[in-house]
């Protein structure tokens, strides 16, 4: 077997971050380095102690780093009564969290940046950063430490919209989150794979897919079929569909199975100013005036994405 | 049966073509007269192209020449995506002649009044004449019974990533007329012509026009220019050799014409204006995330043969014009 990707993964731990999660550590292609978390589907505390639990339910050791709590710039905001909790529960793990039992094993540590940058330079072989939440930490990381980028394969990210927001008219949640610090990631010259919503949005559960995890997966699907039922149920209200949308799943199904996305190559930024167009990932697809900073998913081939998860789920039985 | 009154405001570039022969082909409207407005033709050119087209038409109206640059916004660069050279490669013995001396903010508003409610207008480039006459007659939108626009994207745009050329060319007119106050606006966006084209079947046909029709080398040569600059699609990029001839005004005439043969949303849209990079963008809130307001119907879809059907009905009456 060729040598496993190392990855990092950067988590706002929530219902679909956590299938995320699962995912990676079940491939045998991916070498999960460490968890960092930030505040952006409920607040970093809750982020982190999800993360911590859910490492914990998978028996995976691994260590754990809080990061950022609010954007690069402006506040930090109140997560009790935002789309984050509405979808993914005031746990962030569809108000069944407290069924796990209270974390004992796994260390945590407080700066979630310096912890990246040990991992990366610490690994033989350039790290690629999975990107589930908001890119603070990751921006931060990359002015903290300008020489770092050489040895970053690349970022595969959930984030951004080609057309459409889900949080603004044209931001999707990730970006509306801290706008500036996708700017800065987009621009820094490293390798970029943006999972927007117009692959994530394709990259569902129906309730059957649901109850095949449950019987297959043995307490991890047990757990991960209670996790889904409320979030299920706040999709359907959100898009009138009965879905359970798991968007933060698809750049990790892209670094196991690149065939899992149709990608195309585009020059991507990120609108600063607009009234209504604030947090828009501009996407030129025809790279007119410049050079593609960024690998764009278009589409997701739905039957290989619920596989994945079919075959992840064995491997913890 | 009665027609329909109508303004025309238009920048008179190859689309305008399309669209003139569909809506006086027709029938179903009195046309008032044809405004004209900066945009795909240069300066000066949009009204004698305007009134060549209405010869060929056969119309009996004036043509008002207008706005030669947007309200505030000054662009560089963005070339029109419609252009006019395909124009200009006849001989255009225009009868244009300053007509009415007239205003075209000024034209628009008497016309509208003179109507009692009924007069419809027909946008198919900038918005800046119809936003200075709404900014001059604050009642305007009150004796306008409907007004067809071509513009905005929900997609892709033509002219940035996102914006589509009209809109770009003077957001703040569009801005302006949105919120003028209009009974309805019925918004006929970039992405709608996906549904609104002819196909390589179509192009057969007409390149089977009648030898005496007058639109057969017009056509014709419009329909060179488009391949030339866009390729034999412009939305399908995936299958190259797949024709699709598509034009944004021949799409929104086609609405204005048969407004019941779509299916539309009725949205609340709004446009960019300060942002450097997304400036003239349309945005839609489907998920009426910002307000329960629709302030336009937006046509989304149609179906192609109907429009197809639509399109040779219109150009077979000048056939019939022909040999009477």
């Amino acid at each position: 077997m060729s040598q496993r990707i190392p990855v990092i993964i950067d988590t706002d731990m929530g219902v679909d971050d956590a299938y995320a999660v699962m995912l990676a550590f079940s491939s045998p292609l991916l070498k999960v380095l460490g968890i960092t978390t930030s505040y952006g589907n409920v607040a970093v505390d809750t982020s982190t102690l999800n993360a911590i639990k859910i490492l914990e339910l998978l028996e995976k050791r691994a260590r754990v780093a809080k990061g950022a709590s609010g954007p690069l710039f402006g506040k930090s905001r109140n997560y009790s009564n935002t789309r984050g909790a509405f979808l993914h529960g005031k746990d962030g793990l569809g108000n069944v969290g407290y069924t796990l039992p209270d974390p004992v094993h796994i260390e945590v540590d407080s700066d979630a940046v310096s912890y990246m940058a040990e991992l990366i330079e610490k690994e033989e072989t350039r790290v690629t950063l999975i990107s589930l939440g908001p890119l603070t930490n990751i921006a931060t990381l990359l002015i903290a430490y300008p020489d770092i980028r050489k040895r970053i394969d690349g970022i595969a990210m959930m984030g951004g919209s080609v057309y459409g927001g889900n949080m603004l008219p044209a931001g999707e949640a990730n970006i509306v989150a801290d706008p500036e610090a996708a700017q800065i990631v987009l621009q820094s010259g490293v390798r970029i794979v943006m999972c927007g919503l117009e692959s994530a949005e394709k990259a569902y559960f129906i309730k059957d897919d649901l109850e095949m995890f449950r019987l297959i997966g043995g307490s991890v699907g047990r757990f991960y079929y209670d996790m889904s039922r409320d979030y299920l149920a706040a999709n359907e209200k959100l898009t009138g569909e009965r879905r359970a949308v798991i968007y933060d799943s698809v750049p990790v199904a892209w670094l196991i199975n690149p065939a899992v996305l149709r990608t195309k190559p585009c020059y991507v930024e990120v609108d600063l100013n607009g009234q209504y167009t604030r947090a828009c990932t501009v996407t030129d697809e025809n790279c007119t005036d410049r050079r593609p900073n960024t690998m764009v998913a278009f589409d997701l081939d739905r039957d290989i994405f619920v596989k994945m998860h079919i075959d992840a789920f064995r491997r913890y039985r | 049966m009665t027609k329909r009154p109508l303004i025309i405001d238009t920048d008179t570039g190859c689309g305008f073509v399309h669209a003139a022969m569909l809506v006086s082909g027709c029938g179903l409207f009195e046309i008032q007269g044809i405004c004209t407005v900066f945009g795909s033709a240069p300066a000066g050119e949009a009204a004698v192209h305007a009134a060549w087209l209405r010869d060929i038409c056969g119309i009996e109206c004036p043509v008002i020449p207008g706005a030669q640059r947007p309200l505030l916004v000054r662009r560089g660069g963005a070339a029109a995506p419609d252009g006019c050279s395909a124009i200009e490669q006849f001989d255009r013995e225009s009868t244009f002649s300053a007509e009415t001396g007239e205003l075209p903010w000024e034209f628009i508003y008497r016309k509208a009044v003179e109507s009692d409610g009924e007069a419809e207008l027909f946008c198919t480039g900038p918005l800046t004449n119809i936003a200075i006459a709404v900014i001059r007659h604050r009642d305007l939108p009150k004796y306008i019974k409907r007004i067809t626009i071509a513009a905005g994207a929900s997609k892709a745009g033509n002219a940035t990533a996102y914006a589509e050329y009209n809109v770009y060319s003077d957001p703040h007119a569009f801005k302006c007329v949105l919120d003028a106050g209009f009974r309805q606006i019925d918004l006929v966006d970039l992405q709608f012509c996906g549904s609104a084209y002819l196909d390589d079947a179509d192009a057969e046909r007409l390149a089977g026009t009648a030898g005496s029709n007058p639109w057969k080398d017009i056509l014709a040569s419009c329909e060179r220019e488009r391949v030339a600059r866009f390729g034999l699609n412009g939305l399908l990029p995936e299958n190259e050799d797949v024709r699709r001839t598509f034009w944004h005004d021949a799409a929104a005439a086609f609405v204005l014409s048969i407004p019941a043969a779509i299916s539309a949303s009725n949205v609340y849209t709004m446009v960019e204006l300060r942002s450097d990079i997304s400036s003239g963008r349309t945005l839609f809130d489907f998920g009426r995330r910002f307000t329960d307001d629709p302030n336009v119907r937006l046509a989304i879809y149609t179906s192609r043969d109907m429009f197809a059907d639509f399109y040779f009905r219109c150009l077979r009456t000048y056939d019939r014009r022909d040999a009477e």
